[in-house]
């Protein structure tokens, strides 16, 4: 689901840009109001979570790949505001750093699956738990809010592919960017969604919800402090989290390439031809292309990968929280 | 309206006193400064101060910010400063960017395993050495090589947090006796002791110049360089002062020019555990330089 550049027009790139920097002022600004310093520290720890399930790719059906992205579970965690900031983080260290995503692209990849995806899955989520009560209501809520938001996020990238050829054409008529029609890029992307995808999202959405909720629930945003006060300590999620760093090789284990994240060689001999704007558009050069490193068996490259973007991600997060505390701190200090 | 001083005045037969006009209330002069064009100075020079005033060795002695400092608190300082001079070595001297990319993960989870507040000082000074280093190497990007500033910046990164990781923990004592016991003439351990030393005292010391010279300023200065030429000059006086007050004392202390390596004991399971892990990283440069 991560759109490589030149695969949409710079028009459909900056059109999604444009509508994410308003929902970026708009989580920032809930962010700062609903999470303390705790709680946002946190946030680094949630986005290095979706960083490593986006890494764990599963084979589809028609030989393509696909993976989980966590924007539910994250915004079932410290609300959905919040997952947009957490997976937004995220993607940025995936494009910049891996090259996986676009640069011109991060706005539409953020619309899809930072914006679209933790807001539907968090909708449902809510429809759901606040219908069926208890721990089964919440459950079944975030299991079926996380497929469907996964979808509706695969659907919205299956229509901004789709639309590439009619819009954007030459006066021979062939395509300028992404060849494939709204006939062929919805279906190649939702039945893999639908059948797979979306049911990876579900159960690890659950899974790892109920894990935190049992050995870290005091970092939950949505634990009203009811019941019992439990311990509550980070270290069973931190070796939850090496243990998903250890695997992420299994990833490599899917063969062949998500559906619109070919390069422009493989495309061409898919499509017959190269479109011009694929063929002579943006290339950017990343630090650790395709989380790969000269030198090394590619298990051991994927593996160094995921611990530099989850160590990054955690730096980032809790260097935002000691901003948040220092300005906390100004605002006192001004209001004394 | 007269004020009573001026009745005073009158009534003891004197003239009231006549202020100048600038000092009357509501009739001063006007007086608005043009606003001093010193961004340059106080971008690069206070920053180049502020920089070596963070210099600090030992500023967190015995205090464990993380679970991986408290393990590396259990390994002797000779082993540790000894491991990170080759894996140093290691980084720079790598052609093949994986090692450097290796110890770059290596430094940030070191760095993503402590606490906010003490991130923020590591990755500061770090990234602002990366970012120097990335400028630096601007002209290669230019002329199409813009990997080789990527490159350099990230060794930059990785080396300078593994070395302010090392020494934020480690006190002065503790790195000259280490010194000592890797067999380093007591001669060399004296200058590296005083320049480490002195660079942050000098640091704060141009520091607090450079900041008094800002406050005190008024105005354009039209010779802005002859400022940040007093404040070195003034930072090298002060140098020489904190020398012979420094030679001075340790004479005073009965200090005969000789260093003491470590009393406890050096090779402990902790030291060696450490040892077989740079062993370790050393043989993956290896096969990764051969790999090339």
């Amino acid at each position: 689901m991560h759109v490589p550049d030149n695969y949409l027009s710079p028009q459909t790139d900056a059109v999604a840009a444009v509508a994410m920097v308003g929902v970026w002022a708009h989580c920032a600004k809930v962010v700062r109001k609903q999470l303390d310093q705790k709680h946002l520290a946190f946030l680094g720890v949630a986005a290095a979570f979706s960083f490593l399930l986006m890494m764990f790719n599963v084979p589809l059906p028609g030989g393509t790949t696909g993976h989980a992205v966590g924007g539910t579970l994250v915004a079932v965690m410290l609300g959905p505001e919040a997952a947009c900031i957490a997976v937004s983080v995220a993607l940025a260290v995936q494009a910049v750093v891996f090259g996986d995503g676009g640069i011109l692209a991060f706005g539409v990849n953020c619309f899809n699956m930072a914006f679209v995806l933790p807001f539907v899955g968090y909708g449902i989520y809510l429809l759901i738990s606040t219908r069926i009560p208890g721990e089964a209501g919440r459950r079944v809520g975030m299991a079926v809010g996380s497929y469907v938001g996964i979808n509706v996020a695969a659907l919205c990238a299956a229509i901004e592919f789709g639309i590439q050829p009619a819009l954007f054409h030459d006066a021979s008529g062939a395509a300028l960017y992404c060849p494939y029609p709204l006939s062929v890029s919805i279906p190649a992307m939702m039945i893999p969604h639908l059948l797979v995808a979306g049911v990876v999202e579900a159960v690890s959405t659950v899974a790892i919800y109920s894990f935190v909720k049992s050995a870290a629930p005091e970092y939950l945003l949505a634990e009203d402090g009811s019941g019992k006060p439990r311990r509550s300590s980070l270290v069973p999620v931190a070796v939850l989290m090496a243990a998903l760093v250890v695997l992420t090789p299994l990833g490599l284990l899917a063969e062949g390439d998500a559906w619109g994240e070919w390069d422009a060689e493989t495309l061409g001999e898919l499509a017959g031809s190269v479109p011009a704007g694929i063929a002579d558009g943006f290339s950017f050069d990343a630090l650790m292309p395709d989380y790969s490193l000269a030198g090394l068996p590619d298990a051991v490259g994927y593996m160094l990968s995921a611990v530099v973007g989850v160590a990054l991600l955690v730096i980032v997060f809790k260097l935002l929280s000691g901003l948040g505390r220092g300005q906390a701190q100004d605002g006192a200090a001004a209001r004394a | 309206m007269p004020s009573q001083a001026d009745k005073t005045d009158v009534a003891n037969g004197r003239q009231p006193l006549e202020l100048p006009a600038w000092l009357v209330p509501g009739g001063m002069a006007p007086y608005e400064p043009k606003v001093a064009r010193e961004g340059f100075l106080r971008k690069n020079v206070l920053a180049l101060t502020r920089l070596l005033a963070r210099v600090r060795v030992g500023s967190r002695v015995g205090q464990c910010d993380s679970a991986i400092d408290r393990v590396l608190a259990r390994v002797a300082v000779p082993a540790r400063l000894l491991g990170l001079l080759v894996l140093l070595v290691c980084v720079s001297a790598a052609a093949n960017m994986a090692f450097a990319y290796l110890m770059l993960g290596v430094s940030l989870v070191m760095l993503a395993a402590r606490p906010a507040g003490r991130i923020a000082p590591v990755a500061r000074t770090a990234g602002v050495v990366a970012l120097v280093t990335a400028l630096v190497m601007l002209p290669a990007a230019l002329l199409g090589q813009p990997t080789s500033a990527v490159r350099m910046a990230t060794k930059a990164f990785a080396t300078v947090s593994l070395a302010l990781g090392l020494f934020q923990h480690v006190s002065w004592s503790q790195v000259t006796s280490a010194l000592r016991w890797l067999r380093l003439p007591s001669q060399a351990v004296f200058v590296l002791d005083m320049t480490l030393r002195d660079i942050e005292l000098l640091g704060r010391a141009a520091l607090e110049l450079s900041d008094a010279l800002a406050l005190r300023s008024v105005g354009v200065a039209r010779d802005a360089t002859a400022g940040a030429a007093g404040v070195m000059g003034m930072t090298f006086l002060r140098a020489h002062e904190l020398a012979a007050r420094q030679s001075e004392a340790m004479r005073l202390r009965g200090f005969d020019g000789s260093y003491e390596p470590p009393r406890e004991r050096v090779l402990t399971p902790a030291t060696l555990t450490y040892v077989v892990v740079v062993v370790g990283l050393v043989c993956v440069f290896v096969y990764l330089e051969g790999a090339m």
